[in-house]
């Protein structure tokens, strides 16, 4: 009771709470300075959707349609040719970043692992048509990589 | 030539000093109070425009500035325009009577750090500061719209039951000091040798808490309540407007430290004037002190706001009828009869 009355009369919670918020001011602090500091991704960050190659520079893409079939959105559009070895290879291979919400469904459903998620996520361009990305583009390289930097 | 530099020239450089002194203040508090707040909620605050972002309020003062002045159709317009300027004009105008120090000797000549030193300083002050609070009530009623008329509303009643405990608190000092004289209570304090903080802390602990309801400060802010009512008082507001409205409560800020400081805290007196081992204290200039003791209330502001909660409504009449009224009675009859007892 009398513990009570002090309480009330000298204020001490209120002083408790502000004891609180100076332990705050001095602990550390979790901004991170985006351009400057980057968090580390996780490994199955989902990034730009990207095109593989194999060992000896094939496409690994086998133009099977199973991801056009698995987009939700439709955004992938493959035009595909037999090659002089009777096996089909895409000619042209358009993905649609517009309106990708990087479900996966289409990495899940590639059979040879052709298509896969990158750790590239600064993807904002001047041109609407920039976002229709084209086979020579999806490819992981040096000059892909400044693909959503050239603006 | 005599008379025109000691009453012409050096009162307008003392203004113009003031003025810049408030403003430059007023925007440092600002950025201050943005980064205070930000790293006690664990982030950084505003640190890009400039070293450490300190231009930061300059670069937002620039942008108000060459925002559109909006005027909805429905309001007041005279009232409307008229209320940021009694707000503006108020909060400046009260700092003439600050002595921020002991007179200076300049080329020759004793300057006082002050502009005006009237017999009657204290009450003019406070009288200043409630019409300042008419800005706010004018303000929220000239925009007829729902918040800010609830805004203004509740200033009203804030003021009203604020400015009893503010000016009762305030009776228990001036039995020692027996003058309204800012310059005065300073010296009553070097004479008696003790800060007043130490003889009256309930009238000090009443003084402050009606000094930030008075300048609407958590957790005090009912006026403006951004998670109730929008914006308060000044959501109609923009632009310029709305930055005077803004540099005023800050400048309140800086008031009401300013008048702890100077009625509690010694002015510009050294910590424990009475002692002599402590003399070497003197070396720093007085100016310093006021300023020292001024920054650290301003902080207690600041480190409030980013600690409590906004009392309810009810709480807030509750605690100044039940509470601090009747505590500042009691404690201007004790401290009376203890006068009279030892005189």
């Amino acid at each position: 009771m009398i513990k009570k009355i002090f309480r009330k009369i000298f204020l001490i919670d209120l002083i408790m709470g502000l004891l609180v918020t100076l332990k705050y001011f001095f602990l550390g602090k979790v901004t991170v300075q985006y351009p400057e500091e980057r968090l580390k991704l996780q490994p199955r960050f989902r990034g730009l959707l990207r095109l593989y190659k194999d060992e000896q520079g094939n496409d690994l893409c086998i133009a099977c349609g199973q991801c056009i079939r698995a987009c939700p959105d439709s955004l992938i559009s493959i035009y595909s040719e037999r090659g002089p070895d009777k096996k089909l290879r895409p000619i042209t291979w358009t993905f649609n970043l517009n309106r990708c919400m990087f479900c996966g469904l289409c990495v899940e459903a590639c059979p040879t692992n052709a298509i896969r998620f990158s750790h590239e996520y600064e993807l904002a361009v001047y041109d609407k048509k920039k976002l229709y990305i084209h086979k020579k583009d999806m490819y992981l390289d040096e000059n892909t990589r400044k693909y959503f930097k050239e603006n | 030539m005599n008379i025109f530099v000691d009453y012409i020239l050096i009162p307008i450089i003392k203004i113009l000093f003031i003025i810049t002194f408030v403003f430059v203040a007023v925007l440092i508090l600002i950025w201050l109070e943005r980064r205070f707040q930000g790293f006690i909620q664990s982030r950084l605050g505003p640190n890009r425009v400039g070293p450490q972002g300190i231009l930061q309020s300059i670069a937002d003062a620039l942008k108000l500035l060459t925002k559109e002045d909006v005027v909805p159709h429905q309001v007041d317009k005279f009232i409307f325009n008229l209320s940021p300027i009694i707000v503006f004009v108020t909060a400046l105008v009260v700092f003439a009577f600050i002595p921020f120090g002991t007179d200076l000797t300049l080329f020759g000549k004793k300057i006082s750090l002050y502009l005006a030193d009237l017999n009657v300083g204290l009450l003019f002050i406070i009288g200043f500061n409630s019409i300042g609070v008419f800005g706010i009530i004018l303000g929220g009623w000239a925009a007829k719209s729902k918040y800010p008329l609830l805004g203004s509303l509740r200033s009203a009643s804030q003021m009203i039951s604020y400015e009893v405990a503010l000016i009762m608190s305030l009776v228990s000092v001036l039995f020692f000091t027996r003058s309204l004289s800012l310059v005065e209570i300073v010296k009553a304090q070097q004479e008696m040798k003790v800060w007043f903080a130490f003889i009256q802390p309930v009238a000090l602990f009443i003084f402050f808490v009606a000094g930030v309801a008075e300048s609407n400060r958590l957790p005090f802010d009912l006026p403006e309540a951004e998670s109730e009512l929008v914006g308060g008082f000044h959501t109609e507001y923009s632009g310029m407007k709305f930055a005077f409205y803004f540099v005023a409560e800050f400048a309140h800020i800086l008031f009401f430290s300013a008048l702890v400081t100077i009625l509690f805290f010694g002015g510009w007196l050294r910590p424990f004037p009475n002692v002599s081992w402590l003399s070497f204290l003197d070396y720093i200039p007085p100016v310093f002190w006021f300023l020292g003791k001024l920054a650290f209330f301003v902080f207690l502001f600041m480190w409030m706001r980013a600690t409590w909660p906004r009392y309810r409504y009810d709480q807030l009449e509750m605690i100044s009828w039940k509470w601090l009224i009747p505590l500042a009675l009691a404690n201007i009859f004790i401290t009376g009869f203890i006068v009279i007892l030892v005189k």
